[in-house]
């Protein structure tokens, strides 16, 4: 007489394990998207993420990152043409509420004053139309997620609208 | 406010992603899981600390981390499902001496480890000797050997 199979008990469940392999595997998939993304510059600083804007004339450009990360050091870069230095000064504007929405860390040169005047500040800078292009770098965080859109312009010139995504 | 909510982010990030990573991704501290370990939690770190190093960030830190791993123990006792999808199921990988290939390769198990846990737990020689081997959920190999 055969002897009766004893029962192994273990807690399996074969459609559940298939399922879970195939959700691994998606999820494999997804996490190569991902990072190929982040090389790419979608998930911040990076290839596609780096731009640039320009005013109408073009005398006042800024270069950015479309994707940026909050609490992560960025860069603004504005190139401002030498047409634009009035009485020995240079006044790149921007609304007041960018304060609130960006942490400057540092900018590059150091403005002689900073004024904040009818929901504008003023970064003044000392300068001279020698004709060469001035640029001037505002080295900042983000501290709010989500689209942000900043304008800058130089004082009696042009205006360049700069948007941003920050990512938490 | 922000420290226990970038605790609790980063406690299911983790657990996602070692769920997702199958397993064995950190079931035995083999050299390269140490490594992995190590850099993880150095990353960990700076989300979850960021530049609040104090005493108050810390201790809240904690209790978030063990009062979330406490909450979801709790929540698995109550929902089987639950427990499933946190902790998976057990897989047989040899069924009265014989062996499901396919399943082994899902699990990144090979022989060789099979083996090792046979002669680990019950000095067993060879896979003849194996009567039932199963990965259990944290990923360890349960063996029943053979009765001789």
């Amino acid at each position: 007489m055969a002897r009766r199979e004893e029962k192994f008990e273990v807690d399996e469940d074969s459609n559940f394990q298939r399922l879970e392999w195939k959700v691994e595997h998606i999820a494999w998939v997804v996490w190569l998207l991902i990072i190929a993304a982040a090389l790419a510059g979608l998930l911040g600083p990076g290839p596609l993420s780096g731009t640039r804007a320009a005013s109408a004339g073009g005398e006042l450009e800024v270069e950015f990152n479309r994707i940026e990360r909050r609490k992560a050091d960025s860069e603004l870069t504005f190139r401002i043409a030498p047409s634009s230095v009035r009485e020995g000064a240079l006044r790149l504007w921007t609304a007041a509420d960018f304060l609130d929405k960006v942490d400057i860390r540092g900018i590059q040169p150091e403005p002689r004053e900073v004024v904040h005047a009818g929901g504008r500040i003023s970064f003044v800078f000392s300068a001279e139309n020698t004709g060469a292009t001035a640029v001037i770098r505002f080295h900042v965080q983000a501290s709010k997620t989500g689209w942000g859109r900043h304008v800058f312009g130089v004082e009696g010139g042009p205006e360049v609208a700069v948007t941003r995504f920050i990512l938490p | 406010m922000d420290s226990v909510l970038r605790g609790v982010a980063v406690y299911f990030f983790l657990l996602l992603v070692f769920r997702l990573a199958g397993r064995r991704t950190l079931a035995e501290t083999s050299t390269f899981d140490l490594v992995l370990l190590l850099i993880i939690s150095e990353t960990t770190q700076q989300a979850m600390v960021k530049a609040d190093n104090s005493l108050t960030n810390a201790f809240l830190l904690i209790l978030t981390l063990v009062g979330t791993s406490l909450l979801l123990s709790e929540l698995k006792m109550h929902v089987p499902v639950l427990t499933r999808w946190l902790d998976g199921l057990p897989v047989i990988i040899v069924r009265d001496g014989k062996v499901f290939r396919d399943r082994m390769q899902s699990l990144r198990v090979d022989e060789d480890d099979v083996l090792e846990a046979a002669r680990a737990a019950h000095g067993l020689e060879n896979m003849d000797q194996i009567k039932h081997a199963v990965v259990e959920r944290g990923g360890g190999i349960s063996i029943i050997p053979r009765e001789r």
